[in-house]
C-alpha cells in the first residue's frame, strides 16, 4: 500500500502546490522550493544512471551478447569522459574566480584582530515585510547591532558598501553606512593593498609587502594565528618568477614604475619578477608599441611608396582601400572634441549625510541631490596648436603631452583622463597595418615582401603580449585551481567533445537528410484522394522554396496569389497554422486532463497499477 | 526719446519671444498613486492629468511641446527621489486627458511618495507635482493575482468538467469513446512479436519524468508490459533519463505482477543509455539492427531523432506505433510508422486502454473543453468580423478584451 500511496501523495502535493503558486502570491516560494527539490533529485539520478550504464554494459561484455564490442567502446568512452571531466585536466582556473595581482592566506573570521571592529551610532532598520529584514549575504557575518550601535568587523569592500546601501532607501541609513565605510578601512599606509575577504575567509595583499607594511599588519594583533597569517602572506608576496623575454628588442628597458618589483637583464633577456603581477602592471608592460597618428598627404604618399618598393604598385582599387583605412585614424578635431567634452562641468553628487542635514534643516522638498556645477573648461588656442603639433610629431610620450597642455592653460583631471583614454583607444601601428593588409589583399595581389612589411609589427606585438601574458600567469598564485570550466578550450575534455562527440553527433543528425527522402517517397504515393492532395500540396511547397518554382511563375505579378512562392507561403501560414493550432488545442486539453488524473490518483498506471 | 521707445519695444518683443519659445511646459496636475490591487505587493499605479500644454496632434508641425512625463519615487518624505519611469501618453490617454504608469519593485508594507514633471521637447522641465505628504502609498500583497483571474476561471471550468464527467461515469452511465486504431494495434503488435518469437522495443522519449508526455508514455508502457507478460514477450525499454528508467522499472514490474507473472519480470531489460539525444538515437538504431524487434513503440517527447528511429524500425520490418504531442514530429511518425496517436489521442491512450469508467469520464471532460474552445473561437471570429465590417469601437474593444484580458 505504502509503495503506491506515498509517491501518489508526493505527486499530488507537489502538483497542487505548483498550481496554487501560479495564482496566490504568498505561495510562490513553495513552488520554487518544489522545483529545487526536483533538481536535487535529478542530480542524484545522474549517479543512478552512471551506475546502471556500467552494470548493463559490463554484463553485456561478460555474456558476449550481440554488440558487446560496442558496449566495450561505450564503457571506455564513459570512463575517459568521466575522469577528464571530473578532474578537469588541463582546464585553467576560472578568470572570474581568481584575484590577479593578489596573494592570499587563509584566515578564519574568528582570528581577525579585535582592534579592527568599527562602529557608528544607530540601528539596523526594520522593514514591515520580514523578507526585507535579511541582511545582504556579503556582510551577514560582519555586521551586527549592539546596544544602539552598528558594528562592522573587518574592512568594508566597495561591493559590501553597495549591498548595505541597497538594504534600506532612507537617507539616515545611507549616511550611517557612508560613515561606517569610511571608518572600516585598514590603517592608512595599508589602504588599497590589504583586504580581508570574509566570504573566502582569507587575508589578501596586492603587490609586494614592504617591511613597513608587515610591521603595520603585525601590530594589529598579537594572536598567533594572525601573526602566522601575516608572515605567510609576506613570504608569498616575495615569491620570485623568472622568465626569458626572447622576443624583447636589444634596447628594451623596464618602465620605471616596474623597477621596484622587477629586474631585467638585457644581455640574457631574463626577467625576474617579485610577487604577483597586477592586470595594470601587465598592461603597462605590454603597452610599448607606437600608436598611430593622422597621416597627411605627404605621409600617405611616403607610406604608399614604402609598400610599392616591396613589390608591385598598388592598383586603383587598392589605393582607394588604402585611403579608406588611413581615413579611420583619429583626427585633431576628434581629440580636441573629446578633451572639451570632458571639460564640461558636472555637478558632483552630495553625500547622504549632507542631504540628510539639508532635509532636517530646511524645506524637505527643496533638497537638491547635486552640488553646484563647476564652470566648463575649454581648450584655448595655444592648447589646440599643441594638439596639432603632437599629432604631426613622432612623439609617443602622452604624459609629456599632458604636461605641456597643462602648462598652456587650464586642464581638469577629467580632461587628463580623457586624453589618456583617447590615446589608449587609438590602435597601434601594427594593428592598423594588419587592417590595411586585409583591405589591400581583398582588392588585389600583394607580394610576400609587402605582406611581410604590413604584418611584421603586428606579429611582434602579439609575440610580446604572449610573452608578458606567460609571465603574468606564472607569477599568479592560483586560489581556486579547480574553478575552471571543464570544457575550457584546449583541455582533454574539450578535445573529446570537439573532435569526437561533435562529429559523431553531426553524423547521426546528417542521416536525417536521407531518411526524409525515403519517408517522403512513401508518404507521397498517391494511393487515394487524400494522399493525392498531400502530394499536390507538398509539390507546391517544394516548388515554392526552389529557384525553379519562382522562375516558372515569374511572369505573373509579384502579388499574385498564383505565384508558386506566394502559394507556398499561403499554405504554410493559413492551412498549416490552422491545423497546427487545432492539434495544439487538443494537446493542451489532453495535458490538463492527464495532469488532473495523475494528481487525483485516478490514473495510476504509470506506477504500474490502478489498484493499491 | 524715439530711440528709447524703440529700444524698449525691441526688448519687449525679444523677451516675449523668449518666454514663448523657451518656457518650460506647464506641469501635470492631480498626481495620485495607488497600490495595484491583485498583485504580490510590488506594484503601484501612478496617475496624473496631462499638462495643459500637452495636446495630441496628427501633424508634426503642431506637435505637443511635451516630450514625456518623468516619474520619480522616494521612500521617505522629502528624501532622495529616484527616476522610476517615463510616460509618453497614448492617443486614448490624450482623449481622456489622463495618463498612468505602473511602477514595480516596491517593497511590501513600506510607504512611498511620487512626483511627476513634464519634460519639454527642448529639454526644459516643468515644476514637480507631488503626491501629498500625509497620503503615502503602501503596496500590499493580495491573496489572489488579479491578472490571472480569467486563467483561474477557465482552469476551474475545464478541471470541473473533467471531475464532473468522472463522477458521471462513476454513476454507471454509459460513455461512448470512438475507436482509436493506433491503440487497438498495440495488442496486435505484441501478439505479432509473440508469434515471431521476438521482443518488443518501447522508447519513452528523450525528456525526463517531469514532462507530462513521459508520464503519458509510461501509462501506455504499463498496458504494453501487461500484454507482453500475458503473451510471454520480452519488452526492452532503453531510456535516456535515469529517473525514467527507475519509473519504467516500477511500471513494468507492477504490470507483470498484475498479469500474474511476477517471475517473468527482468529489470535488466530496462536500462539507462545516455542523456544525449543523438547518442540515444545511435544506440537505438544499432539495437534495432542487431536485435530486430518485432514491434517498436515510441511514446513520449521526440525531436529530430523521431524520423531516424521510425525509419530504422521500418527498415527492419517491425510494426510501429507512435504517440507524441510534439506537433513538428507528428508528420515524420505518420509517414514512417504504421499507427500514430496524434496529440490528444496520446493523452487519451491510458484511459482508452484501461477501459476504466473513471478515466473514460476524463475524456468527456476534454471534449467539454473543446466545445468551450470552439464557442470562444466562434465568438472571437464573429466579433472581429463585426468590428471590421461596422467599424464599431464597441466590437473592437470586445475583441481586445477577449484577446488581452480573458485569453491573456
Amino acid at each position: 500500500m505504502l509503495k503506491n500511496t506515498v509517491p501518489l501523495l508526493i505527486t499530488a502535493t507537489t502538483g497542487f502546490v505548483l498550481i496554487v503558486a501560479s495564482f496566490i502570491p504568498a505561495t510562490v516560494s513553495w513552488g520554487e522550493t518544489a522545483a529545487v527539490w526536483f533538481d536535487i533529485l535529478a542530480a542524484i539520478a545522474f549517479v543512478l544512471g552512471g551506475g546502471n550504464l556500467l552494470m548493463h554494459n559490463l554484463k553485456k561484455i561478460s555474456n558476449r551478447q550481440a554488440g558487446w564490442g560496442y558496449a566495450a567502446v561505450t564503457l571506455v568512452a564513459f570512463i575517459i569522459t568521466l575522469v577528464v571531466g571530473l578532474a578537469k585536466f588541463g582546464a585553467p582556473p576560472s578568470t572570474n574566480q581568481e584575484f590577479y595581482g593578489e596573494v592570499f592566506v587563509e584566515l578564519p573570521f574568528s582570528a581577525f584582530p579585535e582592534s579592527q571592529v568599527f562602529s557608528v551610532d544607530g540601528e539596523i532598520p526594520e522593514h514591515v515585510d520580514e523578507e526585507f529584514n535579511e541582511l545582504p549575504p556579503s556582510v551577514r557575518n560582519q555586521l551586527r547591532e549592539v546596544n544602539g550601535t552598528i558594528e562592522f568587523t573587518g574592512w568594508m569592500q566597495p561591493n559590501q558598501k553597495q549591498d548595505l546601501l541597497d538594504y534600506d532607501p532612507s537617507l539616515a541609513w545611507k549616511c550611517r553606512i557612508d560613515e561606517l565605510a569610511e571608518k572600516a578601512q585598514p590603517p592608512e599606509s595599508l589602504r588599497g593593498k590589504v583586504r580581508f575577504r570574509s566570504d573566502h575567509e582569507a587575508l589578501s595583499f596586492e603587490g609586494v609587502m614592504s617591511d613597513e607594511d608587515r610591521e603595520a599588519l603585525l601590530a594589529l594583533s598579537d594572536a598567533p594565528e594572525w601573526q602566522e597569517a601575516v608572515t605567510t602572506l609576506d613570504e608569498r608576496t616575495h615569491k620570485q618568477t623568472v622568465a626569458f623575454l626572447v622576443t624583447a628588442p636589444e634596447s628594451y628597458e623596464l618602465p620605471e614604475a616596474m623597477t621596484a618589483v622587477a629586474e631585467y637583464n638585457s644581455e640574457t633577456r631574463q626577467l625576474t619578477w617579485t610577487g604577483p603581477m597586477t592586470p595594470g602592471q601587465r598592461d603597462t608592460l605590454t603597452d610599448r608599441f607606437a600608436r598611430i597618428k593622422p597621416l597627411d598627404e605627404a605621409g600617405r604618399e611616403a607610406f604608399v611608396a614604402e609598400i610599392e618598393a616591396q613589390g608591385d604598385g598598388l592598383s586603383e582599387e587598392q589605393r582607394i582601400a588604402f585611403d579608406k583605412v588611413m581615413d579611420t585614424a583619429w583626427t585633431v578635431e576628434q581629440f580636441a572634441a573629446a578633451i572639451n567634452q570632458a571639460g564640461i562641468g558636472k555637478a558632483p553628487e552630495k553625500t547622504a549625510c549632507e542631504l540628510l542635514d539639508e532635509m532636517q534643516l530646511g524645506d524637505a522638498l527643496a533638497v537638491n541631490p547635486k552640488k553646484e556645477k563647476p564652470e566648463d573648461v575649454e581648450l584655448n588656442d595655444e592648447q589646440l596648436a599643441a594638439i596639432r603639433d603632437f599629432a604631426s610629431s613622432d612623439s609617443q610620450d602622452i604624459d609629456a603631452f599632458i604636461d605641456s597642455l597643462a602648462s598652456l592653460g587650464e586642464l581638469t583631471d577629467a580632461q587628463r583622463g580623457a586624453i589618456q583614454s583617447f590615446w589608449q583607444s587609438a590602435p597601434t601601428v601594427g594593428e592598423r597595418n594588419v587592417v590595411l593588409f586585409k583591405a589591400l589583399a581583398a582588392e588585389g595581389e600583394l607580394t610576400p615582401e609587402q605582406k611581410q612589411l604590413l604584418t611584421a609589427d603586428s606579429r611582434a606585438e602579439v609575440n610580446w603580449e604572449n610573452a608578458i601574458a606567460d609571465v603574468f600567469y606564472a607569477a599568479h598564485q592560483t586560489k581556486y585551481p579547480w574553478s575552471g570550466d571543464y570544457t575550457a578550450s584546449g583541455s582533454p575534455f574539450w578535445w573529446c567533445y570537439e573532435y569526437l562527440f561533435k562529429p559523431l553527433t553531426a553524423t547521426m543528425f546528417a542521416l536525417l537528410a536521407f531518411y526524409i527522402a525515403s519517408a517522403a517517397f512513401r508518404a507521397f504515393r498517391a494511393k487515394n484522394v487524400e494522399a493525392a492532395l498531400l502530394l499536390g500540396t507538398a509539390f507546391i511547397i517544394l516548388l515554392g522554396r526552389t529557384y525553379a518554382g519562382v522562375w516558372l511563375t515569374q511572369w505573373l505579378p509579384e502579388t499574385s496569389p498564383f505565384r508558386t512562392e506566394n502559394m507556398s507561403v499561403f499554405i504554410g501560414q493559413v492551412f498549416n497554422t490552422a491545423g497546427m493550432r487545432a492539434i495544439m488545442i487538443g494537446i493542451a486539453l489532453g495535458v490538463v486532463s492527464t495532469s488532473l488524473k495523475v494528481l487525483l490518483g485516478i490514473d495510476r498506471s504509470y506506477l504500474g497499477s490502478s489498484d493499491d | 526719446m524715439n530711440r528709447v521707445v524703440l529700444k524698449t519695444l525691441v526688448m519687449g518683443i525679444v523677451t516675449l519671444w523668449g518666454t514663448v519659445a523657451w518656457a518650460a511646459p506647464a506641469p501635470p496636475t492631480e498626481v495620485q498613486a495607488e497600490d495595484y490591487s491583485g498583485d504580490d505587493g510590488s506594484s503601484i499605479v501612478v496617475t496624473f492629468a496631462l499638462s495643459p500644454d500637452d495636446e495630441f496632434a496628427d501633424d508634426e508641425a503642431d506637435a505637443s511641446p511635451v516630450a514625456l512625463y518623468s516619474v520619480q519615487r522616494t521612500a521617505e518624505w522629502g528624501g532622495l527621489y529616484e527616476d522610476v519611469g517615463g510616460v509618453i501618453p497614448t492617443e486614448d490617454e490624450y482623449e481622456a486627458g489622463k495618463a498612468s504608469i505602473m511602477i514595480g519593485k516596491n517593497r511590501r508594507g513600506e510607504s512611498y511618495w511620487f512626483r511627476v514633471q513634464a519634460v519639454g521637447t527642448d529639454g526644459t522641465r516643468s515644476e514637480f507635482v507631488y503626491t501629498p505628504e500625509d497620503q503615502p502609498t503602501i503596496p500590499t500583497q493580495e491573496f489572489f493575482l488579479a491578472d490571472r483571474r480569467w486563467l483561474a476561471f477557465i482552469t476551474f471550468v475545464i478541471c470541473g468538467a473533467v471531475v464532473g464527467f468522472i463522477a458521471w461515469a462513476r454513476s454507471g452511465r454509459p460513455l461512448k469513446v470512438r475507436r482509436i486504431a493506433g491503440l487497438e494495434a498495440v495488442d496486435e503488435a505484441v501478439g505479432r512479436a509473440c508469434e515471431m518469437g521476438k521482443s518488443c522495443l518501447f522508447v519513452p522519449g528523450v525528456q525526463d519524468i517531469n514532462d507530462i508526455q513521459t508520464i503519458a508514455g509510461l501509462t501506455v508502457l504499463s498496458h504494453v508490459a501487461k500484454t507482453s507478460a500475458e503473451y510471454d514477450v520480452q519488452v526492452e525499454v532503453p531510456t535516456s533519463r535515469s529517473l525514467v528508467m527507475t519509473a519504467a522499472r516500477e511500471t513494468v514490474e507492477s504490470a507483470y505482477l498484475a498479469a500474474g507473472r511476477p517471475d517473468g519480470f527482468n529489470p535488466d531489460v530496462i536500462y539507462y543509455v545516455t542523456d544525449e539525444q543523438f547518442g540515444y538515437a545511435a544506440y537505438l538504431s544499432g539495437h534495432m539492427v542487431r536485435e530486430e524487434p518485432a514491434a517498436c513503440f515510441y511514446f513520449g517527447v521526440f525531436y529530430a531523432e523521431s524520423l531516424i528511429l521510425a525509419e530504422m524500425g521500418n527498415s527492419i520490418g517491425a510494426i510501429q506505433v507512435a504517440g507524441t504531442a510534439m506537433p513538428a514530429q507528428l508528420p515524420f511518425f505518420v509517414a514512417a510508422c504504421d499507427y500514430t496517436l496524434i496529440g490528444e489521442e496520446f493523452f487519451a491512450a491510458s484511459a482508452y486502454l484501461s477501459g476504466d469508467p473513471d478515466q473514460l469520464g476524463s475524456l468527456k471532460g476534454q471534449d467539454f473543453g473543446k466545445v468551450l474552445t470552439g464557442i470562444t473561437l466562434l465568438i472571437g471570429c464573429l466579433l472581429a468580423t463585426l468590428a471590421q465590417i461596422t467599424g464599431s469601437q464597441v466590437f473592437a474593444d470586445a475583441v481586445e478584451h477577449l484577446r488581452d484580458v480573458i485569453l491573456k
